[in-house]
């Protein structure tokens, strides 16, 4: 094991769980309005959500580069299938979960549910991107996926 | 080998990761997350708040900060610890729980029973006052109630309660109890405020006037003069004790005695008068308890007051989005006081902003509360205000959690003109007007315009106990503070 | 350990050939526990006056091609494994003494007799009468007309003599001077041809007669333990009406030589010789065409080349305790023989013996594999998995020195092997030729049953496996070209084993 891809590997860690530490911050500095995001903060969301979209992309990049771990998807643009992925499924469980409990708290902010969630998908995105380059190092077939290195 | 170790390692951290989000989601005990949970949802109720102490007492070992010595809740800490959790949500949310603690008071009822008493209990009559009596008992929450005749002496009730709130007529029933012809106010006070033991809530009922043994040719004036003495140094001993004046009317129906000693019979409304007594604390908790809520506002009440109150924080948010909303701003998220990057509207310059207020504990009327002359504001750019009630109509989905428990809306309206302003919003503790308006001069003319509902020397008596406490100052303040 | 290859004549450049193929697929020669001979390097030499040969010209290019790129993966490496493995070299590359001027070529310069008729070479002319008359009778007119430098056409009677100079050569001083205790030498010839024919029995001679010679180490050369293999008739020759060669000839000379080694190396009581190998086919080749040598010499790969190359392999793995004695003379003659296990025509891996097969199956297979792989696998990858490992391999490496020399010139070389030996009788089909599917490339051999049909085997197969052997491996401090062979060879060998029937 290499110490590079060790250290790529705790840097990874330890941006995701800093991530998780600032994330209201996180969230708040791209997109916050009164009422809303206080509700989010309130009722744990910003909780749960980060923590789902976190569980996603590590889960998914862990799935890529180890579970399908496959040469004939091994490209960038593979790669790139499995970032849409992301940005497609932790947005779409927030929101679903973030529906789900605004609803039970009787609460309507459906256009800034949306928008949360553009949010919430870049910071996918950039989860992904963290995940993908603390793992791949080991990958057998895909360690060189996105970017060779 | 290798590869096995790779494994081992990756599937470490991502061990390390949900160990950790695990640990921060938990980090707050199941106790805080119980409190932060009622507070969320508004529930701030006292089976929410038993259920609480029902955390605290199955695990009495981790809980012990919240346990007295003698394994009872410990409402002060636990107080603030929900203050505590309360100014981590945004908006900060408060819940005043000491009211929980008052499950142990007991109410004592003193029944004045001189002979101006006796008409308002008249058969004939509606008997607003036994009602008005009987209702006391009736929301008292604890049902821990005595009842005592009061005149030269206080004298306990010898019936039981139910024979109490049965009784037709209270004064035919206590005839013959004490000396009816005279009330001494120096004693009756004196009595009651002694007797009162912690977490005791003491009633008089009374006509509120002042009856010496003899007050034959004394001038009326004199006579208030002595009123007015005798209040201030009777309750002067007690700085501790609040005093709620509540004022109601009843039908009267018989002798009347005037502070000439020449009776004559009247048939007409009359005002009587309900005096809370209780230790400062105990008033603020049961102003503050919804339990205590009919208790503290009888149905037919007239006017009311209260007496040593001292200013008191209330609870209030900014409403993020309000119909009159203009401009922009934003709460910050640790004071909800503080509103940051503040804008007026792009084409009138003007800003416009809404709080949400609970002013049930300043224990005033709705009128009272309604009236924006009622309170003082100050703001450099020159903001204005109005007040209105919260109506139940107006809470939606989205502003529930800003407008549950709130009763007033207090509207900001004005231009930013420098970089930060501070807004005070005061509610004036001025001696109210009502009792100026209920006091007569004098009470021999039954057919004066004013003899239903004024009562002799009223004003006399009660600036006197006001003076005892020192009157003046603010119920409450509101600051808030605007920044560009 | 050093073996010198002494090749003569055609077929002697035609098994070198053979014995190149297998040792770029990794064929090593192993002990008798069946661990490689370590320390090994081959020296061959190719002896034939015959310069125009094309079967020499073809096998000398593949010769400089193999170490080229034996160099460049291994440097000077000896004990390696994998493709390649066996270290080949010139005899002026081993050198030491710097007085001998020697081209750096696998050929023996044979200039003394290159340009002359044989007459000139026996100084006919300046005969006297007496001796002119026995020249005539031991020699034909046209032979005498002769000019050696296309060969000695089929006849022995000339070859002798002129090979009988080549103990003067400096070639052959240099040999003598390198050559140390512990190496051995091996000849391979034809017994039916002119040069081999005549050349083998000269050169052993001339090499146990050493201490006539005016040479350094005369003793250790004298004491060499010596291995030859002798080619019997295995090829026909088209018919022709210039019948300077001819078929009828081949068996009364291979005959009477076999009688005249016999007398002469390989009897009961001889030490001349350590070990014969005999190797012939009563199954007829295809006919070559006839050529005297003028247009040169070029005939197809034939079975008993390969069996043949596997000879001289044998002989290194021979203990030293079985050819020479305490006192370190050499022992009687040991003589060998091959066996296919089945008579048949058409020859796959299965017509082995169960240890040739052990010897050659797998880096056959794997250097036949690696073939297909880089025809049609490895410029796709680029980019991805084990190439961008350090070091890493860029596109610019398929138009390397190196990628040219193996694959244009090598592979081209191997192909061109593999359909000669296909095309002739009996034909050899180790492989489906033109069958770029892997799965189903090796003739005869299927890849392993599975619940649900057969296992695959594609570049994928081999991406996969390299790309795990990659992560794995430390390469940053070998050449691509190592890295690329090597991870080649290992993903191979698991895969061969793990997806294909085991034959062996």
């Amino acid at each position: 094991m290499k110490k590079q891809h060790l250290i790529y590997l705790i840097a990874g860690i330890v941006l995701t769980v800093l991530f998780y530490v600032m994330r209201v911050n996180a969230y708040e500095a791209v997109y916050a309005v009164s009422g809303f995001s206080d509700q989010l903060y309130n009722l744990g969301l910003y909780e749960t959500i980060p923590l789902i979209t976190i569980a996603v992309a590590w889960a998914m990049a862990g799935i890529y580069y180890y579970a399908i771990n496959s040469v004939r998807f091994d490209r960038w643009y593979h790669w790139l299938v499995m970032l849409a992925l992301v940005v497609l499924i932790a947005p779409i469980a927030g929101y679903a979960i973030n529906s789900h409990v605004f609803d039970e708290n009787g609460l309507s902010y459906a256009t800034e549910s949306l928008t949360f969630e553009m949010v919430n998908m870049m910071w996918a995105a950039v989860l992904f991107v963290v995940a993908s380059f603390s793992m791949r190092w080991w990958s057998t077939n895909c360690r060189h996926t996105p970017i060779p290195q | 080998m290798k590869r096995n170790k790779v494994f081992i390692t990756l599937l470490l951290s991502m061990a390390l990761i949900t160990v950790t989000s695990a640990l921060w989601s938990c980090s707050s005990s199941p106790l805080e997350k119980a409190i932060k949970q009622a507070l969320v949802q508004q529930d701030t109720t006292q089976a929410r708040f038993d259920s609480i102490c029902s955390i605290i007492k199955a695990y009495p070992e981790r809980y012990k900060d919240y346990l007295t010595d003698d394994g009872q809740i410990d409402i002060a800490a636990l107080a603030s610890l929900i203050e505590e959790q309360g100014a981590s949500l945004r908006p900060p949310m408060h819940w005043n729980v000491t009211q929980y603690g008052l499950q142990q008071l007991s109410l004592t009822i003193y029944f004045e029973r001189s002979g101006s008493m006796v008409p308002y209990d008249a058969p004939g009559g509606r008997g607003q006052l036994k009602k008005a009596v009987n209702d006391l008992i009736n929301h008292f929450p604890s049902g821990n109630v005595a009842i005592n005749i009061v005149n030269d002496g206080i004298y306990p009730y010898q019936g039981s309660i139910d024979q109490f709130l049965q009784d037709r007529n209270i004064y035919a029933s206590t005839q013959g109890v004490g000396n009816a012809s005279f009330t001494d106010f120096q004693k009756i006070f004196n009595d009651i405020l002694a007797a009162q033991r912690p977490g005791n809530v003491s009633v008089l009922v009374t006509d509120l006037i002042y009856s010496p043994a003899d007050t034959r040719d004394v001038s009326v004036e004199k006579i208030f003069n002595e009123e007015n003495s005798l209040a201030t140094r009777i309750f002067k001993q007690y700085k501790g004790k609040s005093i709620i004046v509540h004022q109601l009317m009843g039908d009267y129906q018989g002798k009347y005695y005037p502070y000439n000693n020449q009776p004559f019979n009247y048939t007409g409304q009359r005002p009587f008068y309900l005096l809370v007594i209780a230790d400062t604390p105990v008033m603020d908790a049961m102003a503050a308890g919804a339990d205590y809520a009919q208790f503290m506002q009888p149905a037919a009440l007239r006017n009311s007051y209260r007496f040593n109150q001292a200013e008191a924080a209330v609870d209030y948010c900014v409403i993020p989005d309000w119909k009159d909303n203009a401009g922009r701003f934003r709460v910050d998220h640790h004071d909800a006081a503080r509103l940051t990057r503040c804008e007026g509207d792009k084409t009138t310059g003007i800003m416009c902003f809404t709080i949400a207020v609970n002013l049930s504990s300043m224990h005033k009327s709705a009128q009272f509360l309604a009236d924006a002359a009622n309170y003082q504001l100050h703001s450099t750019s020159g903001f204005t205000m109005k007040v209105v009630p919260v109506d139940q109509s107006m809470i939606t989905g989205n502003n529930r959690s800003y407008l549950d428990g709130k009763t007033h809306l207090i509207t900001l309206t004005g231009k930013l003109t420098e970089p930060r302003d501070e807004i005070t919003i005061s509610l004036a503790n001025d001696f109210p007007a009502w009792i100026e308006q209920s006091t007569a001069q004098s009470d021999v003319n039954p057919g004066a315009p004013d003899f239903a509902t004024t009562t002799l020397g009223l004003k006399e008596f009660l600036t006197g106990i006001a003076s005892a406490f020192g009157s003046g100052g603010n119920y409450t303040t509101i600051k808030l503070h605007l920044e560009r | 350990m050093r073996l010198f290859l002494l090749a003569i004549g055609g077929t002697g450049s035609r098994v070198l050939k053979s014995l190149l193929m297998l040792s770029a697929a990794g064929v090593r020669p192993v002990d008798e526990d069946g661990k490689p001979v370590p320390n090994l390097e081959i020296v061959p030499v190719i002896i034939d006056p015959h310069k125009s040969n094309e079967d020499l010209k073809r096998t000398e290019a593949l010769l400089t091609n193999y170490r080229t790129i034996r160099n460049r993966l291994y440097g000077n490496e000896v004990n390696v494994e994998g493709f390649f493995a066996n270290r080949i070299v010139t005899l002026r590359e081993i050198m030491s003494d710097s007085t001998i001027q020697l081209n750096d070529t696998f050929i023996f310069n044979l200039s003394a007799v290159e340009r002359e008729k044989f007459r000139d070479f026996i100084g006919y002319d300046t005969m006297n009468e007496a001796n002119q008359a026995l020249t005539s009778l031991l020699f034909a007119d046209y032979q005498l007309e002769n000019k050696m430098n296309i060969g000695f056409v089929g006849s022995p009677n000339i070859g002798s003599v002129a090979l009988n100079e080549i103990k003067d050569s400096d070639e052959f001083k240099a040999l003598a001077n390198v050559f140390n205790a512990g190496d051995r030498i091996f000849f391979i010839s034809s017994i039916f041809g002119g040069t081999g024919a005549a050349g083998f029995p000269i050169m052993v001679k001339n090499l146990r007669q050493a201490k006539n010679l005016e040479i350094n180490n005369r003793d250790v050369l004298r004491r060499a333990p010596i291995g030859g293999i002798t080619v019997l008739p295995y090829f026909n020759i088209e018919h022709n009406d210039d019948h300077r060669i001819d078929k009828a000839d081949f068996i009364v000379k291979t005959q009477s030589a076999l009688y005249y080694y016999k007398e002469t190396l390989t009897g009961a009581n001889d030490s001349d010789l350590n070990a014969i190998f005999y190797i012939g086919d009563q199954e007829v080749s295809k006919p070559y065409a006839y050529d005297p040598g003028e247009h040169g010499q070029r005939n197809r790969a034939h079975l008993i080349e390969m069996v043949a190359a596997l000879a001289p392999l044998k002989f290194a793995g021979i203990a030293d305790s079985r050819l020479t004695d305490q006192n370190g003379y050499p022992m009687p003659t040991m003589a060998f023989e091959f066996g296919l296990e089945k008579d048949v025509r058409d020859i796959d891996f299965l017509a082995f013996g169960a240890s040739t097969r052990r010897l050659i199956y797998e880096p056959l297979v794997r250097f036949h594999l690696l073939f297909l792989f880089l025809r049609t696998g490895l410029r796709g990858m680029i980019g991805q998995g084990f190439t961008e490992d350090e070091p890493k391999l860029k596109s610019d490496f398929l138009t390397s020195q190196f990628y040219r020399t193996l694959t244009d010139q090598f592979m081209r070389g191997y192909v061109e092997w593999l359909s000669e030996m296909y095309d002739n009788n009996r034909s050899v089909q180790l492989f489906n030729m033109g069958e770029n599917d892997m799965s189903n490339a090796i003739h005869h051999v299927h890849t392993r049953k599975t619940l649900l049909g057969r296992k695959t085997v594609d570049n994928n197969t081999f991406k996969a496996e390299m790309n795990r052997l990659s992560r794995d491996a430390k390469y940053s401090t070998r050449t691509t070209e190592y890295k690329l062979l090597d991870l080649f060879n290992r993903a191979a060998t698991t895969i061969v084993r793990d997806r294909y029937e085991n034959i062996n």
